[in-house]
């Protein structure tokens, strides 16, 4: 059966306009046949030096569209709206919506039959999945992986992670100039996202939860050459699926969501996730609440040894068998039938895999950590939730009475958080208010702040943060 | 500015509480007596963005880019 494409109605004409759609596209030379009845994949690319963690896709796209042309496809390449998390202020996060709009916009409005999402930092993966979720057509996403392990001093460093702990190194271990620079050097040394299970790495478990990538894609490093071939593989997987119309609508389930979920207890993932998935959600046109990451995550055990929450990095995740090992000893808790963009179900796709090391995945039986998902709390200081990642934070401090020391905004509390007369110590809450939505304006990644130098140097390590901003997916600490 | 520090916040993970201990009265004057800062743009792509902007629990989109429209385009460009 031939089946007619959405592109034919661009190139398909055999009038004034049908000259136009074809005729200067012909300026990149296409040869004639292109035209006629080959599906068109549209590669979304994020690329940018601005976005270092993706500033390898435009090598990347080339690869795809091997694959895409091997399956017949057309591919063509577009750029949208990238989103650098270490370099823009005052967050990314007040740009991920806008960068979703262009994504949107620029599928719908181009002769596209099939899209491949290129991602790889934090805000990229879920702004262009949201932008493609409100088109829906046949994606697949292309994660492009995280960086090698850090390395400083002979020892793994964990991207993103390490950076959290630079005034406490000052202070209490001396470190130097020199360390630091040293540190900042070996932090990001190859192509590729965060290394940690911070936020990119998050999402990237995210969509191969969620059934949008070739199996195993998340945790493959950037420099791998197997990223290579999933990436090869997944452009001649679009041009099938839009051959069969596997649309977004047809993989992302409620059953998919709450896969989602169950998977980020386990990898203990961050809690931005929360954010992205009911922002995915809400295009879909799919029910969820912030409920139901407390129902279906917080009694999940906590199976990947990952910073922040453990002690490994993605780079050793994969040697370990990747999410796949992840997906397959949670599956009493999964909805193993969902099916994926290769057309399996998540329970197929994932059914043999094997773990190479269980220091890094362990089995369920003997988790890291029981109950470690996210929780959701209520209360009169959170009417709507507040939310608390377990696997992160320091178990004495679950259950708590402490006096709030309130900061009004982040300006407030930079200006006051060394006074030696701050009335502070180890049983305070500290409360910053303004890094909200609108407030600061865009929900930075500031709910993390540093402690106050006088009680890093008598040791302690974390007291309890409450904000209405966000946490870094690689910090650690009690945050609220 | 006056800056409420002292009282006491109460925590219980287990029973997903998260509570300032103070009567709902007193909680409920603070709210009532509480002005909004002003916004922090008044143009270009950021008041539409503090304009539109869903809260936390609602997954921080616009409400107006909520769901989808699908693939459909109906008019041409001449």
């Amino acid at each position: 059966m031939k089946q007619k494409l959405r592109s034919h109605d661009w190139f398909g004409k055999s009038d004034k306009m049908g000259f136009v759609h074809r005729s200067w596209l012909r300026n990149q030379g296409y040869p004639d046949d292109y035209f006629t009845g080959r599906p068109v994949i549209g590669i979304c690319n994020t690329w940018s030096e601005l976005t270092p963690c993706n500033g390898h896709l435009r090598d990347f796209a080339e690869i795809v569209k091997r694959g895409v042309i091997e399956a017949g496809g057309f591919p063509l390449e577009f750029p949208v709206t990238s989103l650098g998390e270490t370099i823009m202020r005052p967050t990314t996060m007040l740009f991920r919506n806008l960068a979703s709009m262009d994504t949107e916009e620029s599928i719908r409005a181009n002769p596209i039959d099939g899209v491949v999402l290129l991602t790889g930092c934090d805000k990229t993966t879920p702004s262009t999945l949201m932008g493609a979720c409100s088109v829906d057509l046949p994606t697949i996403v292309v994660p492009g992986g995280p960086m090698l392990n850090g390395r400083f001093k002979g020892q793994c460093i964990g991207s993103g992670s390490f950076n959290w702990m630079v005034k406490e190194k000052q202070l209490v271990e001396n470190y130097t100039a020199e360390d630091i620079h040293e540190a900042e050097v070996g932090s990001a040394r190859s192509q590729g996202h965060c290394m940690s299970m911070g936020t990119a790495s998050t999402m990237a478990c995210m969509v191969e939860a969620l059934g949008l990538t070739l199996p195993g894609a998340a945790a493959i490093p950037a420099v791998d050459a197997r990223k290579k071939v999933m990436a090869q593989m997944s452009g001649r997987r679009i041009v099938e699926m839009v051959k069969e119309d596997l649309k977004l609508s047809k993989i992302l389930t409620r059953k998919a969501f709450e896969n989602s979920i169950i998977v980020n207890a386990g990898v203990g993932g961050s809690t931005n996730l929360i954010i992205h998935l009911l922002a995915i959600a809400g295009r879909m046109g799919v029910e969820l609440n912030l409920e139901d990451f407390d129902i279906f995550g917080s009694h999940i055990p906590l199976l990947a040894n990952l910073k922040p929450s453990g002690s490994y990095l993605m780079e050793d995740f994969y040697y370990a068998g990747g999410l796949p090992v992840v997906i397959k000893e949670l599956k009493k808790y999964l909805h193993n039938e969902v099916i994926t963009v290769n057309g399996k179900s998540i329970g197929d796709n994932n059914a043999n895999p094997i773990c190479y090391n269980t220091d890094v995945i362990t089995t369920i039986d003997k988790p890291l950590q029981e109950n470690a998902g996210i929780v959701v709390l209520k209360g009169n200081l959170c009417e709507d939730g507040a939310i608390i990642k377990p696997s992160a934070a320091t178990k004495e401090l679950m259950k708590h009475r402490g006096a709030a020391v309130v900061f009004e905004t982040m300006e407030d509390y930079h200006a006051r958080i060394d006074d030696p007369d701050l009335p502070i110590d180890e049983n305070s809450v500290i409360v910053l208010k303004g890094v909200g939505p609108v407030g600061y304006p865009g929900m930075p990644e500031v709910g993390n702040v540093d402690l106050p130098e006088k009680l890093i140097r008598k040791g302690v390590k974390d007291i309890i943060r409450i904000s209405d901003g966000r946490m870094s997916g690689t910090a650690y600490g009690t945050y609220y | 500015m006056a800056r409420l520090t002292g009282h006491i916040i109460e925590l219980d993970v287990a029973n997903r509480r998260l509570h300032l201990d103070i009567s709902d009265e007193e909680l409920q004057k603070r709210k009532s007596a509480w002005k909004a800062p002003e916004p922090m743009a008044t143009r270009g792509y950021v008041k539409f963005y503090i304009d539109h902007v869903q809260q936390a629990h609602l997954g921080v989109d616009l409400d107006i880019l909520r769901g989808g429209s699908g693939s459909d385009v109906t008019r041409d460009l001449h």
